[in-house]
């Protein structure tokens, strides 16, 4: 794929009508951790796996999933800073349409306008796409739970599930065999963690933290972090299921 | 008042209310801080919006109300929310306080009143947090203060008096309130664009409790209007 001098610059394409910069900037969101979020039959979940890349890090830092809303929540794939950057503007585009419109923005509205905003940044030569895909889940009560999810590219699809990283083959083929839409949140922990731990299979000696948050029927449909101890047993579980599954092949 | 827009040049500021809201009234009892507001939007002289529930909440324990220019109240209590959305999305676990929104309204007061075009309010913050007690007033130059009781408008002429005779800084809730409804008789009785309906709040270690208005116990079955002693009096 080697895209000779068409890929020097974001503004350019190349002969088959491709854009080189945004095919090496989603590269970079696929090298990085991976990044899930499903719709279960009560709520939506969002997750990510942080490799502690080294002893001296401090727990719980490094945050990849927000609050933009007190219903409305935005993960990072690919790089934090980037990322980062998306989300003050999803933050701030949110803060406005709320300022103006007296209620929350739809996630449809939030993810186009920050869809426009990423895309933005492929259209001229003096600045780099974003190296970051961002996931968007909310809840309101005209359209239920929704799920977004925002490459690179600036393209912007609603989903049922969806991934990227590292470890989004592997996710992509377990949402295929298991129906989300027929777990409650709960339910689905345990393998959303183990999509999580298969996710890194190789890279075992490093320690990992996940970090999850949800919104469903049974927190008051707020965008909240899952309490520790139920990501912990999630974990446990899913590790457990793993053993399992190595045994039985 | 009427403020000189003059040096400001081109640009026209707002000089006088148009929809005001009435007097406010908060005192701090044993365990929390207790406003009342009444629950009239007056057209000048006119009683135009009778049911106006006035007492925002602006965070869990947190409320505010006005005196003074309605619209303006109502672009106060947007800019607050616009806090308390912050620290959501924040999310590092600090809420601001009660004091956190007093001083910005008061910066945002002293701002405006430099630009002569205030904010036609007279505001109170009242909150509960930490254990402690809050109420503060900003007035319409943007001056802040605190203290265990509070009026605006007319009540500060009116009812200083009935509350430093009936009312303590450790009374029960019941007595702050009872304090409160007798001033707002006072003040319907006194003050032309008062209104007898009110609305009461209070904050304390729970939390916020907004209550349903209520109208005020008055009097007006004395024998000199019922036997209309006056008018036969000129009539004969």
């Amino acid at each position: 794929m080697s895209g000779s001098m068409y890929d020097l610059s974001v503004a350019t394409y190349s002969q088959e009508g491709r854009i080189y910069q945004v095919e090496y900037a989603t590269k970079a969101v696929e090298n990085s951790e991976t990044v899930i979020g499903v719709k279960c039959k009560d709520g939506v979940i969002l997750a990510g796996e942080k490799q502690k890349f080294s002893r001296l890090l401090e727990d719980n830092t490094n945050k990849r999933i927000y609050n933009i809303d007190t219903q409305t929540g935005m993960a990072i794939c690919g790089k934090l800073p980037d990322g980062r950057n998306i989300l003050q503007r999803a933050k701030a585009e949110s803060s406005q349409y709320q300022d103006m419109y007296a209620i929350p923005a739809s996630a449809n509205v939030l993810s186009d306008r920050v869809a426009q905003y990423v895309h933005a940044y492929t259209m001229y030569s003096g600045a780099r796409p974003f190296g970051s895909a961002t996931f968007i889940a909310s809840y309101n009560t005209f359209d239920g739970y929704e799920l977004f999810m925002i490459e690179p590219s600036g393209n912007k699809y609603a989903y049922h599930a969806c991934t990227h990283g590292k470890g989004r083959a592997v996710c992509k083929s377990e949402f295929e065999r298991r129906s989300f839409k027929d777990l409650t949140c709960q339910e689905a922990l345990v393998y959303i963690a183990k999509m999580l731990i298969l996710a890194h299979e190789e890279f075992k000696e490093k320690k990992y933290e996940y970090e999850m948050t949800w919104i469903t029927d049974n927190n008051g449909r707020k965008h909240q972090s899952v309490p520790q101890d139920l990501i912990n047993n999630a974990v446990q579980q899913a590790e457990q299921l793993i053993e399992q599954d190595q045994m039985g092949e | 008042m009427i403020f000189n827009s003059e040096f400001s040049g081109q640009q026209q500021h707002t000089t006088q209310p148009i929809v005001t809201g009435g007097s406010v009234i908060a005192l701090a009892y044993k365990g929390g801080v207790v406003v009342g507001a009444d629950t009239l939007c007056s057209y000048g002289s006119m009683a135009d919006f009778k049911n106006v529930e006035k007492i925002a909440q602006v965070s869990k324990n947190t409320i505010y109300v006005s005196s003074g220019e309605f619209s303006d109240f109502q672009q106060v209590v947007r800019e607050l929310a616009k806090i308390d959305r912050s620290a959501l999305q924040y999310d590092d676990g600090v809420h601001p306080s009660p004091r956190d929104y007093g001083n910005y309204l008061a910066r945002l007061s002293y701002k405006r009143r430099c630009k002569i075009n205030p904010l036609y309010l007279q505001n109170v913050i009242a909150g509960f947090h930490n254990g402690e007690r809050y109420l503060g007033l900003v007035d319409i130059y943007g001056t802040y203060l605190e203290s265990n009781f509070v009026t605006t408008g007319f009540a500060s002429y009116f009812c200083k008096a009935i509350i430093s005779n009936y009312w303590n800084e450790n009374c029960t809730l019941d007595q702050a309130k009872q304090v409160i409804r007798e001033c707002f008789k006072v003040l319907f009785c006194r003050d032309c664009r008062a209104h007898d309906v009110i609305q009461l709040a209070y904050v304390d270690e729970q939390g916020t409790h907004i209550e349903q208005p209520e109208r005020v116990e008055t009097k007006w079955d004395f024998s000199g209007f019922k036997n209309r002693a006056n008018e036969k009096l000129h009539t004969q």
